[in-house]
C-alpha cells in the first residue's frame, strides 16, 4: 500500500512538473518526458504488471488534460511499461548503460507510435523532418534526465524492499 | 486495493484487457463530447489547484530568470505596448471587416450589424502538453465558466485555437498550430476564400501553411487573413495572420503559400474565450 502511494505521488510529480512546469516555460524548447522515464524505469525494475500499470495511470493524466481522446497516451504507455517489463525478464547487458538502452527504445516507440498514428494517418510523410526536429532534441533532454533519475528509483526499490522485509519478518 | 486482485490475472491477460479498453475509450470519446468530458471531470477537478500551483510557482522562477535575461522595462513597456496594438489590431479588423460589409450591402439590405461584440472570458494557460508533436494547452476555466466545447479562444487579438473539452474548472484547447487543425478562412477585404492548416514542419519558422486559394483570387502578400464566414466551428472575422509567399499551384487551379500568425503561441499565458458558438449565433437569428 504504501508503494502504491508513492507511485501515486511520483506520477503526480512527475506529470505537474513536466507539463505545468517546463512545457510552459518559454526558456525550454524541448521538454523531458518525466512519464515516460516513471514508467520504464518501473517496468524494468518492478515487472510487467507495476509497470503497465504505472504506464496507465501515467498515460490516462496525460489524456485527461491534453488529448482530444481519452485513451490515445494511455494505450502507449500501458505499452511501453509492459514491454519493459518483458525486457527485464528476457535481456541485461553490462556492456551498455542499460537504463540509457531502454530510455532511447522506449522513447523510440512512444514517438514511433505518435507519428503513425497522429501524422501518418493524415499523409504527413516528412519523417525526415520530425526526426531531427521533434524526436531526437526529446529523446537527448529525456536520455540525460534518466542517467539522473533511474539510479534514484533503483535506491527507491531497495528501500521498499528493506522495508517490506523488515515488516514481514515481524510477522513471523 | 487492486493489488489484491492481480495474481490471478497473468500479465499478458492484462495487457490484452487493458490495451482494449483504452482503444474502446478512445473510439467512445472520439464519438461523444459528453462521454470525453464526463470522464475527464473527476481528475481535472482535483488536479485544478495542484496545476495551477505548480504553474505559478513554474511561472515565478521562470519568470525571473527571463527578467535576468532580458531588460526589465523595456520589458514591461513591450508588455503595454504589445496589449495596446493586440487591442487595436483586433479592432481594427472587426472595424475594417464592418466597414466592407457596409459599403457592399448597405444599400441593398438594410443588414443588422452581423459582427456584434463578441462576449469574452479571459482564461490563464496552467498546462501544455509536453510533448513536441501537439500543441495543446490547458486553461483554468471551464464548465463553471460558461466554456463549452467548440468555442473560439483569442489571443494578442488573434485566434489561438478552439477547445475541444472541458470539466467543470478546465478546458483544453487545441491551437490552430496544431499538425491537424484546419481553419476556414478568408482575405478580410475581398473575402475570398482559403484554408490554413497548422503543419509541423512549419512550426519552427513560425508559420503555417495556407492553401486552396483560387488562381484568380486577389490574395496577395501581406493580405489579412481572418476566419470565414463559412466556416462551421469559428466565428467570422476574427483575425489569423498574414499571407506571405504564395504562388501558383502545379495543378495551375489554386494558389498556396504560408500564413505568419499574429499569436505569439511561444509566449502565451492568458487567452480570452469568446462564449458564444457559431451555430448559436445563426440560431438565434
Amino acid at each position: 500500500m504504501k508503494r502504491f502511494w508513492i507511485y501515486v505521488g511520483l506520477i503526480l510529480g512527475a506529470y505537474l512538473l513536466q507539463n505545468n512546469i517546463f512545457a510552459v516555460s518559454p526558456l525550454i524548447s524541448a521538454t523531458p518526458n518525466l512519464l515516460l522515464i516513471l514508467t520504464f524505469s518501473i517496468g524494468f525494475i518492478r515487472g510487467k504488471t507495476e509497470g503497465m500499470l504505472v504506464g496507465l495511470f501515467c498515460g490516462l493524466l496525460m489524456d485527461m488534460g491534453y488529448s482530444e481522446v481519452v485513451g490515445y497516451y494511455a494505450l502507449i504507455y500501458l505499452f511501453v511499461g509492459y514491454v519493459n517489463g518483458s525486457i527485464s525478464q528476457l535481456f541485461y547487458t553490462e556492456f551498455l548503460n542499460m537504463p540509457l538502452l531502454l530510455c532511447v527504445l522506449s522513447d523510440f516507440l512512444y514517438n514511433v507510435y505518435i507519428y503513425v498514428f497522429g501524422f501518418l494517418t493524415h499523409g504527413r510523410m516528412a519523417l525526415s523532418v520530425y526526426i531531427p526536429q521533434v524526436i531526437l532534441p526529446e529523446v537527448v533532454y529525456t536520455s540525460v534526465l534518466t542517467l539522473i533519475l533511474y539510479p534514484q528509483f533503483l535506491k527507491l526499490d531497495a528501500w521498499f524492499q528493506s522495508i517490506e522485509k523488515r515488516s514481514a519478518k515481524r510477522f513471523v | 486495493m487492486k493489488k489484491r486482485k492481480l495474481p490471478e490475472l497473468r500479465p499478458k491477460q492484462l495487457f490484452i484487457l487493458l490495451a482494449s479498453l483504452c482503444v474502446i475509450l478512445v473510439v467512445v470519446t472520439s464519438l461523444s463530447h459528453s462521454v470525453n468530458n464526463g470522464l475527464r471531470g473527476g481528475a481535472n477537478t482535483f488536479l485544478m489547484p495542484l496545476q495551477k500551483g505548480f504553474n505559478f510557482l513554474g511561472g515565478g522562477i521562470f519568470h525571473q530568470t527571463e527578467r535576468f535575461i532580458t531588460l526589465k522595462n523595456v520589458e514591461a513597456e513591450n508588455e503595454e505596448l504589445k496589449a495596446l496594438v493586440a487591442e487595436l489590431t483586433e479592432q481594427n479588423t472587426r472595424y475594417q471587416l464592418q466597414l466592407t460589409e457596409l459599403e457592399a450591402y448597405q444599400d441593398l439590405l438594410k443588414l443588422k450589424d452581423q459582427y456584434p461584440d463578441y462576449e469574452m472570458v479571459g482564461a490563464h494557460i496552467i498546462g501544455k502538453n509536453s510533448d513536441s508533436w501537439y500543441k495543446t494547452i490547458l486553461v483554468d476555466k471551464g464548465a463553471r465558466d460558461g466554456i463549452q466545447v467548440d468555442m473560439n479562444v483569442l489571443a494578442d487579438g488573434g485566434l489561438v485555437g478552439i477547445v475541444t473539452s472541458v470539466t467543470d474548472t478546465t478546458a483544453t484547447v487545441s491551437t490552430i498550430i496544431n499538425d491537424n487543425r484546419n481553419v476556414g478562412a478568408m482575405e478580410l477585404t475581398s473575402q475570398d476564400t482559403c484554408i490554413v492548416t497548422g503543419d509541423l514542419t512549419l512550426y519552427s519558422q513560425g508559420l503555417l501553411s495556407l492553401s486552396r486559394i483560387a488562381k484568380d483570387d486577389a490574395i496577395q502578400d501581406d493580405d489579412k487573413i481572418v476566419t470565414s464566414n463559412t466556416s462551421d466551428l469559428y466565428l467570422p472575422g476574427i483575425l489569423i495572420g498574414y499571407a506571405r509567399d504564395l504562388s501558383v499551384d502545379a495543378n495551375n487551379l489554386t494558389k498556396s503559400g504560408y500564413l505568419v500568425p499574429v499569436v505569439d503561441f511561444t509566449h502565451l499565458d492568458s487567452v480570452l474565450i469568446i462564449t458564444t458558438l457559431k451555430e448559436t449565433g445563426a440560431e438565434e437569428k
